[in-house]
């Protein structure tokens, strides 16, 4: 955020320093408003803090991007310590049916290329993407290269249309801004395609928030991205993301050397879930081993959609886990 | 080769500004280099550490668990680090508040970095800076060259002098403590 002041100024930006993570979120969703790419960053507390206001910008259709490096909680916790906790939260903290995406980097490069992608998506989808970090990655400095060029997504602008309807199951509407010249109508109750509140009519309420469900469902297969490791023979697969896939990385490169026969199925996209990636690990692999610094978040997902055996590894200290212990737990369940 | 740097000692020394220098001097060298920093929610006084993987290959895994190198500023440091370090490892303490512990087969070096920094500069701000300059003088990791490149673009400008004057006294320690 130090960096992002002094930087953003000089590329032609705007960066503002708010009250709390309240009014950081709900400045974001007005800055998206006026046509900006717009983000913020947080961790720990904070993101609870965004939570209602989340629920707005996904209700409103409203792009931005918001960065969590997660911390050990719950609460203030350890404020400066890793954690991977907020998995869930970032899918269901915010009240009623939703769907948005979460990205999970792994190293400095990623926080950079994902965070483009993260815009990209919530541009074209017209909805807040998560990139879902954690103090390993957030505190983690190394060698990057960063583009000349980026591909960037381009607001569909366009005035006249329906800002809050589209005919296609999943569509996305165009979206006007303030100061386009449109009549804008936003609002976080229930709306027609124009915006006019419409509280009272229950086909109005199911159409918007399936529409809204299926911006996502109808391109999983666009949103999901996994890196498959050493799966081909594998007996046991390991199911990572964040820092951690790293550790199991290196440890499944360390248990290959002792003959073990061991891969990597690394989620780069949390939400929507790689459903079918991880179903289609069943019949080959023998077992699944979710490490993850909570207590199963993604665990429990994995069991969902894989019918083997699926072993959680929870551990919530502060402290990545070691590759050293990823290698003794799988040894152990082998 | 890779070499496994860990720095240590409490918030408000300077640990993870070693660090950074180290790793951003290792990419001007032109190896890889990943560092990462563990500090507590306060500005001054809790522990703190700044670990620096370096390596003419690509860098997987970026942690360490085992130090090749260590320096440390707190005897808290000394103590919760020293299992890491390896058995060829070699171990710098500031004499200024830590003493350093009876030989084991491991390399132990006393130096006065912290008393130099206040003889030489009347602070004890640039004792990270000749801590650092210890251990590049004591191991030949990256052209020294490289390190001064990295603080001045780092450090802002006025302190350029100072550091670069305590990088070299810090050099000149380490250096002595190769010939043991």
């Amino acid at each position: 955020m130090e960096t992002l002041a002094e930087l953003l100024p000089r590329a032609g930006g705007v960066f503002v320093q708010m009250e709390d993570e309240i009014a950081s979120i709900s400045a974001v969703i007005g800055a998206s408003w006026t046509g900006a790419k717009a983000m913020t960053a947080t961790s720990g507390p904070g993101f609870s803090l965004m939570m209602e206001a989340l629920g707005y910008a996904v209700f409103t259709e409203t792009p931005c991007v918001i960065v969590d490096v997660q911390r050990a909680g719950p609460c203030t916790g350890q404020a400066t310590r890793v954690g991977g906790g907020d998995v869930m939260q970032c899918k269901w903290g915010m009240h009623g049916d939703v769907e948005i995406v979460a990205l999970s980097p792994w190293s400095v490069q990623e926080m950079y290329d994902l965070s483009v992608r993260a815009f990209n998506i919530a541009e074209r989808l017209r909805l807040p993407v998560f990139l879902m970090a954690d103090e390993a990655v957030g505190h983690l400095h190394e060698t990057a290269e960063f583009h000349e060029r980026i591909a960037v997504e381009q607001r569909d602008r366009r005035k006249g249309l329906p800002p809050f309807g589209h005919p296609d199951p999943g569509g996305v509407p165009p979206m006007p801004c303030f100061g386009d010249g449109e009549n804008l109508l936003v609002t976080g109750s229930t709306h027609d395609d124009r915006g006019y509140r419409k509280v009272e009519e229950p086909q109005v309420h199911a159409r918007l928030v399936e529409r809204l469900r299926q911006k996502v469902l109808l391109r999983r297969d666009e949103l999901v991205d996994v890196e498959r490791h050493m799966l081909d023979d594998a007996e046991t697969v390991i199911v990572a993301y964040g820092f951690t896939a790293r550790g199991a990385l290196a440890a499944a490169r360390e248990l290959r050397g002792r003959g073990r026969k061991v891969g990597l199925l690394r989620l780069r996209t949390l939400w929507p879930f790689a459903d079918k990636e991880v179903a289609a690990l069943d019949g080959r692999a023998r077992r699944v081993f979710v490490p993850e610094m909570n207590h199963g978040q993604v665990a429990g997902e994995v069991r969902k959609h894989f019918r083997g055996d699926v072993v959680g590894y929870g551990q919530t200290d502060g402290e990545v886990i070691p590759v050293a212990t990823i290698v003794r737990e799988v040894e152990r369940i082998s | 080769m890779l070499t496994r740097v860990r720095f240590g000692g409490l918030g408000g020394q300077g640990i993870v500004l070693a660090g950074s220098i180290l790793g951003e001097a290792a990419t001007l060298a032109g190896l890889n280099a990943a560092g990462s920093n563990s500090y507590g929610a306060a500005a001054r006084g809790t522990a703190c550490r700044s670990d620096v993987v370096l390596s003419d290959e690509p860098i997987d895994y970026p942690h360490l668990a085992a130090a090749d190198v260590l320096a440390v500023m707190s005897q808290a440091a000394l103590e919760k680090y020293l299992p890491i370090v390896t058995p060829n490892g070699i171990v710098f303490v500031d004499d200024f508040s830590v003493k350093a512990p009876a030989d084991d087969g491991r390399s132990f070096h006393s130096v006065p970095a912290t008393a130099t920094a206040v003889r030489e500069f009347g602070g004890r701000q640039s004792a990270n800076i000749i801590l650092l300059g210890v251990v590049l003088g004591a191991v030949d990791i990256i052209p020294l060259e490289a390190v001064r490149d990295a603080i001045r673009a780092t450090v802002r400008e006025r302190f350029h002098a100072a550091n670069l004057r305590a990088l070299e006294l810090g050099v000149e320690f380490g250096r002595a403590a190769r010939r043991f």
